[in-house]
């Protein structure tokens, strides 16, 4: 058979334009406002766990025997209510977290919402009841498979859907942050007690910038969860967080197109070193020891974020330089 | 009450780990202000570095003592390849490069190590019985040890030059420079000790694990963190204090509330101590 | 400071080029480097044609891919270790002896990083790009990711280590696995507790049965099997613990466990946390028994925890050890000579799980005349199932023979006769092990029927 690379390129099209989502969401919290959000994949497993769970046929119904299935929650509601409920389940969680911490300065708050990502992860782990915990559902609906789409065209319908929420996410995004809204998040980004000298109330414009960037990851983690089929508490690990924090920095962090660019360099860079192993010399040390290249692989990754803020700290499509913000240089990678 | 005296003896030897772990972070951000997500990939080295040297025929006292001192050296290399060029832009660079450290020292280890659990040559010890109190012999010397980091790091800062140096420094590092503290000095120095600590803090988790695996230090991080954010970042005094409530409620959780929810016990009590101490128990330093 | 230099570094290079483009330039040319290595694919006239391509090595047109997709990197990458070799040297066994009419069999790795997202990169990519025929894997975890990927492929899936339940009844036809569900593991793990005189060779019965397991996919997955069937079997358990796998001691969840005063605890972990636990339970003057999962029956396991600690424990093995002692001495040799280490944990299932593999490509090549992915997937009950007439094989040499000489075949493992029922799902014979000075020693087999 011949090498498919238009499927294998549309599934990666289609991962790259759910991290596009993500990466908005972390530049909302970073790029525009200033906040240290290590904890954005709790954001994403919000969203998959509630999409899925709005999706799945009820327990009892006809189709729920039909799966073997043994999950108890599902209410078979169709996937545009899933990706509601996703976006509130993410912005919930987002308001939830922020109430507690967006007043802590920069440190504190990184590691606070690191650490309640780990806390809501530990609670999807545990809660069986809800999640199935770390024994997962592999059932989760992909609309119209099989039935409107043939199997075979889906990937294909299943991209064009996504990027038309991202899309139009992004105009959405792009039109708040150009508004007045926008340029008090730079602000408070750049000088908080100027903000508040001025009148803004900025632990409540932290907030509003912090939920709303958890709903897009919410919507994100319910386009990931139909696009897999599955969903399941072992996706959800710091690392997609610090791979959203890496596609953020390389596309250039206060740039929304910028940091949708930087989710496509981030898949195209980790997929591609999938194919490491066809590099000559490298497969000996695989015949030596399997996890050789693997590891290198995410030593690569490793080297690609130290260089990237050693070396191109604004990325690639830099903010753009705005007068009305005052001569100062920006403040935060230079 | 022999349940509940016994759970304290569990928590206190989880306590120690975590303290020696948490004091050695809190010194380098004393001085270097930026936390280091690496951190935790020196106690992967620590017990690693033991565990070859071991292996190589030494016995596991001086191999520990070695691997220490290695990872000591270890530090202040990877400090000046990776974040002295950082230093003049700020801490959030130096957070980022650190990530990306410690995916590049974790899985060096992998590629040229392997990844599957290695046992940690120490010997299988019956416990000390008092009433119906039972002291695990490595548990025991593993609080000996904390204490002994402790006091060491106390009269270090109190009552060396070096100490009063990093204290300075730490203080405020443009004064100290006027008054004439080589700082590049000093920051070299801190990384020693700090990484120096974090190696003994590997050995002393090795211990506890008995089986050891690469990732075993980045698994430990986050808990090391809400025992330095707890105490105040950058007070030694605060990372001891913070280390012994996160173990307490660990452990504590664990026999009282629910097993399996045993890490975010320690997280929950760090997220509600910054609800009313933005800046930790003891107040970090900025 | 030195920092100055690299400013002045950047400033030069600013001065020629922006930044922002040498680090586009850089990403981009890394990418496709990396990928202009795959070699340029051959057009096939259709797609279900024998010839496959785009793998690793420099090929011929007659190349058999098959992808290997198992964690490779992360906390679960000694799984994908373990695997990966035993594979390799079955496939050059194979491709030494001539191949599969002609063809060599390449097997491509495909990393699912112990992540969901990555196990579907990695298996579409094997699929898509490297155009394999079949998988050897996924494991448990991975399989949440995987099992679209076969579906809608309709890739054979031949796994040596996902004994989760999901794949109980995951579909007909492309499913295969040379490990036992969990549901029958813990199933004969509860039949041995509540029968110990006859299964495990001791006299009076246990009163007071703990569960301790671990939370991941690969462990809880035992959970309500061994709850279920101790039910079943006329008896309980006396406590459940639920423990997070990759914590640094366990003592205060084994002192949860020693309340229920057990005297057995079935222990469900990953190598090392058993370790912790038993080490644990040690200390706190457990003199109870223990029963452990394949997991942690293995050589390696007694090294990891100390010979001296797992002393008289039970484990569970998916090997009727008396027929197989010799043929799986025999693999442990050839093992040792090939790659110069011991057999791991799924060794022996990845020796099985390889050789039905390729016995099942070999009887595509000469009874259907072509090896695809359908094919592959009906030959595999065809050389592994039993059958009127038809030769018992141990090996693809052996099978190789008997095919060549026309007559069908029946392929009996390491683990067991592995039969594949409609669902792709073995029913071994369970071998109950126990730890008898410093090694492990068989202390009674548990048939198939005794499961009932």
């Amino acid at each position: 058979m011949t090498v498919e690379w238009i499927p294998f390129l549309t599934l990666l099209g289609t991962l790259a334009l759910i991290y596009s989502l993500l990466a908005l969401g972390l530049n909302l919290h970073y790029g525009y406002t200033g906040l240290l959000n290590f904890g954005h994949v709790a954001f994403f497993a919000a969203g998959a766990f509630a999409s899925a769970l709005a999706t799945l046929p009820p327990p009892g119904s006809a189709a729920y025997q039909e799966l073997g299935a043994r999950y108890q929650i599902g209410f078979g509601w169709p996937l545009p209510v899933g990706m509601a409920l996703a976006a509130v389940a993410g912005g919930a969680l987002a308001l939830l977290i922020g109430a507690t911490s967006v007043r802590l300065t920069s440190h504190y708050l990184a590691i606070a919402t690191f650490a309640m990502a780990e806390i809501f992860h530990s609670f999807l782990s545990n809660e069986e009841w809800l999640t199935q915990g770390v024994y997962g559902i592999s059932v989760v609906p992909q609309p119209l498979k099989g039935t409107v789409i043939p199997v075979s065209q889906y990937p294909y319908f299943y991209l064009l859907f996504t990027a038309i929420t991202v899309f139009a996410l992004l105009f959405l995004t792009q039109r708040l942050t150009e508004s007045p809204f926008g340029r008090v998040l730079r602000g408070v980004r750049e000088d908080e007690l100027a903000a508040r000298s001025l009148g803004k109330n900025t632990p409540r414009v932290k907030l509003q910038a912090f939920t709303l960037g958890g709903a897009l990851a919410g919507i994100a983690g319910s386009l990931w969860v139909h696009f897999i089929g599955a969903v399941h508490v072992g996706q959800f690990v710091p690392l997609i967080t610090f791979q959203v924090w890496l596609a953020v920095l390389m596309g250039g962090a206060g740039n929304n197109l910028g940091v949708v660019f930087g989710a496509f360099i981030l898949v195209a860079f980790r997929e591609s070193t999938r194919f490491l192993n066809n590099i000559p010399l490298l497969d000996r040390f695989t015949a030596a020891n399997p996890t050789f290249v693997p590891s290198l692989r995410f030593v690569i990754i490793g080297l690609l974020l130290v260089a990237i803020i050693r070396f191109f700290p604004d990325g690639v499509l830099p903010e753009r330089h705005r007068k009305a913000i005052g001569t100062r240089q920006d403040r935060r990678l230079s | 009450m022999t349940e509940f005296l016994q759970t304290s003896i569990f928590a206190l030897a989880t306590a120690g780990v975590i303290a020696v772990s948490a004091v050695g972070l809190t010194l380098s951000y004393g001085v270097t202000r930026f936390i280091n997500f690496a951190y935790g990939e020196f106690l992967t080295m620590g017990a690693f570095f033991t565990l070859i040297l071991a292996g190589a025929g030494l016995p596991l006292v001086p191999a520990a003592i070695v691997a220490v001192l290695l990872v000591g050296l270890a530090g202040v290399l990877i400090a000046r390849i990776f974040y002295d060029p950082l230093m003049s832009r700020g801490p959030f660079p130096l957070l980022i490069t650190s990530v990306g450290v410690a995916f590049i020292l974790q899985n060096l280890l992998r590629m040229f190590y392997g990844s599957d659990p290695k046992r940690f040559p120490v010997p299988l010890m019956r416990p000390w019985h008092i009433g119906n109190l039972f002291f695990p012999k490595a548990q025991v010397g593993i609080l000996l040890v904390s204490l002994g980091t402790m006091l060491a790091v106390h009269l270090l800062l109190r009552r060396t030059m070096v100490g009063k140096m990093m204290r300075a420094a730490s203080d405020n590092e443009m004064l100290a420079r006027v008054s004439g503290v080589d700082t590049r000095r000093i920051i070299n120095i801190t990384w020693f000790i700090s990484s120096l600590i974090a190696g003994l803090g590997g050995v002393l988790l090795a211990i506890t694990q008995v089986a050891i695996q690469p990732a075993m230090g980045w698994s430990f991080l986050l808990v090391i963190f809400a025992a330095t954010l707890l105490g105040g970042i950058g007070r030694p005094y605060g990372a001891m204090l913070g280390a012994i409530i996160i173990g307490v409620g660990m452990e504590f959780g664990t026999a009282y509330i629910a097993a399996n929810y045993t890490y975010a016990f320690a997280f929950a009590i760090l997220v509600v101590v910054l609800l009313f101490r933005p800046q930790g128990i003891m107040g970090g330093i900025t | 400071m030195s920092s100055g230099s690299f400013a002045n570094h950047r400033s030069f290079l600013k001065r020629f080029i922006p930044p922002r483009l040498i680090l586009l330039g850089l990403l981009l040319l890394a990418s496709v480097v990396v990928a202009a290595c795959t070699p340029a694919a051959t057009p096939a006239p259709a797609t279900e044609a024998p010839q496959a391509t785009a793998t690793s090595a420099p090929m011929a047109a007659t190349d058999l891919p098959v992808g290997v997709i198992l964690p490779f990197s992360g906390q679960y990458a000694w799984v994908g270790g373990n695997v990966l070799p035993v594979a390799r040297m079955i496939a050059e066994e194979v491709n030494k002896s001539g191949g599969i009419g002609g063809g060599k069999i390449v097997l491509v790795q495909g990393d699912t990083e112990g992540v969901v997202d990555a196990g579907t990169t990695a298996a579409q990519k094997l699929v898509k790009v490297d155009g394999v025929l079949a998988f050897l894997g996924p494991t448990s975890l991975s399989f949440n990711g995987v099992k679209t990927v076969v579906q809608d492929n309709k890739v054979p899936m031949l796994s040596p280590t996902a004994g989760t339940t999901k794949l109980d009844k995951a579909g007909k036809g492309y499913f295969f696995r040379t490990v036992p569900s969990d549901s029958l593991g813990g199933r004969a793990i509860a039949r041995a507790i509540t029968d110990p005189k006859t299964f495990m060779g001791r006299d009076g019965n246990f009163s007071s049965v703990v569960l301790m397991v671990g939370q991941a996919p690969a462990m809880i997955s035992f959970k309500d099997p061994i709850a279920e069937s101790m039910t079943a079997f006329g008896s309980s358990l006396a406590a459940t613990i639920e423990y997070k796998t990759e914590k640094q001691a366990y003592r205060t969840e084994v002192q949860e466990a020693l309340k229920a005063n057990p005297d057995i605890i079935i222990l469900v972990g990953t190598p090392e946390d058993s370790a912790r636990i038993m080490q644990a339970a040690f200390e706190a003057g457990y003199k109870g028994a223990w029963f452990v999962t394949q997991d942690q029956t293995t050589d390696d396991y007694i090294k990891l925890a100390s010979p001296e600690l797992v002393e008289g424990i039970y484990g569970l093995e998916e090997v009727p050890a008396a027929e197989t002692a010799d043929r799986t001495a025999a693999f442990k040799t050839q093992f040792k000579d090939f790659s110069g280490e011991d057999v791991k944990i799924f060794g022996t299932n990845t020796y099985d799980a390889a050789n039905i593999l390729f016995l099942a490509m070999l009887r595509a090549q000469l009874k259907d005349g072509q090896v695809t992915r359908a094919t592959i997937a009906a030959n595999i009950p065809q050389v592994a199932n039993p059958g009127p007439d038809k030769v018992e094989v141990t090996n693809f040499a052996e099978g190789k023979k008997a095919l060549e000489a026309g007559k069908e075949i029946n392929y009996q493992g390491l683990v067991g006769p592995v039969d594949f029922n409609e669902y792709g799902n073995i029913a071994a014979p369970f071998g109950i092990r126990q730890v008898k000075g410093g090694a492990w020693t068989t202390a009674a087999t548990i048939q198939a029927s005794d499961l009932q």
